[in-house]
């Protein structure tokens, strides 16, 4: 696995961090969308940016992955300004897996896996060994390979969702992006992945997840990002994020919250706090 | 490549059905000409013909000469323009994930023809062989340029605004080929030349045509190859090509001015030519599937196919009248495309 060589540069740090931005911002044109993000994300950390919806989760994603010029602030990889690298190079340092995706066209499950392997290969130059085991060995960690010679628009999207996951475990980088991807699965999928993630993060990989589901957030990630109204509004361990204070400020609920058994993280039960009686329909609205 | 199969026997079929078409349309037309002549022909060097009034009992027979000076030129043109207009399109619906992409709906064609119109309108045409594919380039560019400019916002372009751009440029060049062609009319020669050029055709096409188009589709077709994984990837959507380290932007303005370029050199040499860039590339998607290591070489063979099979076609059927080969393309790709739409949906597997 290639990375780039951390270097120093002017930072409040004596090391700096993996991932890193500072005073990130951006505004689409119509205000602001993220103001003043300031990131240290180091690897072997599984990192959970949560948040309620429309708060710049997947804008972030984008910045972080220099797909989108940040209107203000930077974003620094193994040391290395993003804006300053090519896609290749950010390709060896950053996956993402998307959220869902349709696909209406025939490839084949290995050839959609394959894919993770572009950032290696030169423009005429076709897969070598070493290419070909990190495809075999990222299906056969997401338990793909009986799906091999499907086409993907034949598979069910639990089973999408697994292959491009794989797609970018073979893609060999530092730094793993999920952008909600427990979203579209079946319970035992769900925390396939999330153990995927645990693996990840063990071998070294930072991985950052988008992801709702506080419960599984809560269980498998070492450290929160709360993101609410554009800004950075929390951002330490799961119980210092998860607090009911937070939960009432940013997510609107009232919410009760537990350890889970056998310290399988936290169970948050949630009300609307802002919950209103119905309107009780009177004889002049009726039949408007 | 280990992981996907060449579809050798597309390759080996397409190949021979071309040759074979290529040589039935040398032997078709007006004058008869066996196979004897045509193997005589061929085994004597271009170069060593006599040209014009030495020809008449030089050492070349009229049948060599009709060979030579129009038949192969002909073929060859129209295989050329097929394959062009083929790759384009199977380039654009990659790049834009639309099997709606080609192309004329970029209004690329379109432009291209109304420089063209405008070669001839003011009578460039006539007097200089180059001044007509250099409008048409001109067109295609300018077209190319205005669409990409005004659908690219922050270094994004979104397909959609591009294919929206593309159709209301598309409607603009059209327009003003009417207008000119609606001027034009006043004198019926100019006119006539415009509404027979408009329409498309291969008719006495000669090595120029093979010279102006030849270099141009063999550049674009070296630079299309060089990007057939890009390609693949933006199958699967803009983000996740970038995620892989495909430099969408300029992954998309090299293959968007590589196609302007074939497309032009296409209407300069052979005029409107519709659904070949539609059409095709969904024919060899059906077969081979949708990698674009074997969809644009097999596109390119498919689309050299068809169009000299449709000229052939033409020829034996309507050896009388003067059908212009754009009628052809689009009356047998038209209810083919829409026999695709049906499919698509399912009708037809009933």
């Amino acid at each position: 696995m290639e990375s780039l060589e951390p270097h120093q540069t002017q930072s409040d740090q004596a090391v700096p961090a993996f991932l890193r931005t500072r005073g990130l911002g951006m505004d689409f044109g119509n205000g602001p969308v993220l103001h003043g993000v300031d990131l240290d994300l180091n690897r072997g950390e599984i990192v959970g940016l949560v948040g309620p919806n429309g708060t710049g989760k997947t804008t972030l994603l984008c910045l972080l992955m220099g797909m989108l010029r940040p209107t203000v602030g930077r974003v620094w990889v193994a040391g290395r300004p993003v804006a300053a690298l090519s896609r290749r190079r950010l390709a060896r340092n950053m996956a993402l897996v998307p959220q869902d995706l349709e696909i209406g066209f025939a490839f084949r499950v290995r050839e959609v896996v394959a894919m993770g392997r572009y950032p290696y290969l030169g423009r005429f130059r076709v897969p070598g060994h070493e290419d070909l085991a990190a495809i075999d060995e990222a299906m056969s960690l997401t338990d793909v390979q009986a799906l091999a010679d499907r086409t993907i628009d034949t598979l069910s999207g639990g089973e999408r969702q697994r292959v491009l996951i794989a797609r970018a475990i073979a893609q060999q980088t530092p730094v793993v992006l999920l952008d909600e991807v427990t979203a579209n699965l079946d319970l035992s999928h769900q925390l396939e992945v999330m153990e995927l993630a645990v693996q990840m993060a063990a071998a070294g990989q930072l991985v950052l997840a988008a992801i709702h589901d506080l419960t599984m957030a809560s269980r498998y990630c070492n450290r929160l990002l709360l993101l609410a109204e554009g800004r950075l509004r929390a951002d330490g361990p799961v119980r210092r994020v998860l607090t009911a204070d937070h939960l009432q400020r940013f997510f609107r609920v009232e919410a009760r919250i537990d350890d889970a058994p056998a310290g399988a993280g936290l169970i948050i039960t949630p009300r609307l706090s802002s919950a209103k009686p119905w309107p009780t329909p009177t004889s002049q609205n009726v039949g408007i | 490549m280990v992981l996907t199969e060449a579809p050798r026997p597309l390759f080996f079929v397409g190949s021979g059905l071309l040759v074979l078409t290529m040589l039935a349309g040398v032997l078709v037309g007006p004058a008869a000409i066996s196979g004897e002549d045509l193997f005589r022909a061929l085994i004597q060097p271009y170069w060593s013909l006599a040209t014009d009034e030495s020809a008449i009992g030089g050492q070349s027979d009229w049948q060599t000469v009709v060979i030579w000076q129009v038949r192969l030129p002909r073929v060859l043109t129209g295989a050329m323009v097929g394959a062009a207009l083929a790759v384009s399109g199977a380039v654009l619906q990659g790049l834009f994930r639309n099997p709606l992409a080609s192309p004329s709906v970029l209004g690329v064609a379109s432009g291209a023809s109304l420089g063209a119109v405008l070669a001839i309108f003011f009578g460039l045409a006539a007097s200089q062989i180059w001044a007509l594919p250099l409008f048409a380039f001109i067109g295609a560019l300018l077209t190319l340029f205005v669409v990409y400019g005004i659908a690219t916002h922050g270094g994004h372009t979104p397909v959609a605004t591009l294919l929206l751009a593309g159709i209301a440029a598309g409607a603009f060049n059209v327009a003003m080929s009417s207008f000119v062609l609606a001027v034009a009319l006043e004198n019926w020669e100019v006119g006539k030349s415009i509404v027979y050029w408009t329409m498309g055709g291969l008719e006495g096409r000669t090595w120029d045509h093979v010279l102006l188009i030849g270099p141009v589709l063999g550049l674009g077709l070296a630079l299309v190859m060089a990007y057939p994984r890009d390609l693949d990837a933006l199958l699967l959507g803009e983000i996740q090509a970038a995620s892989v380290g495909v430099d969408v932007v300029r992954t998309r303005l090299v293959l968007l001015l590589v196609t302007a370029m074939l497309t032009a050199a296409a209407v300069a040499v052979a005029g409107g030519i519709g659904f070949i860039g539609l059409v095709v590339p969904h024919i060899v998607r059906l077969l081979s599937g949708p990698h674009h290591r074997w969809l644009l070489p097999l596109s390119a063979l498919t689309g050299a196919l068809v169009l000299v099979a449709a000229d052939l076609a033409l020829r034996l059927l309507f050896a009388a009248n003067e059908i212009p080969l754009g009628v052809v393309t689009a009356a047998m790709g038209a209810p083919f495309f829409l026999f695709l739409l049906l499919r698509q949906r399912g009708l037809m597997s009933l």
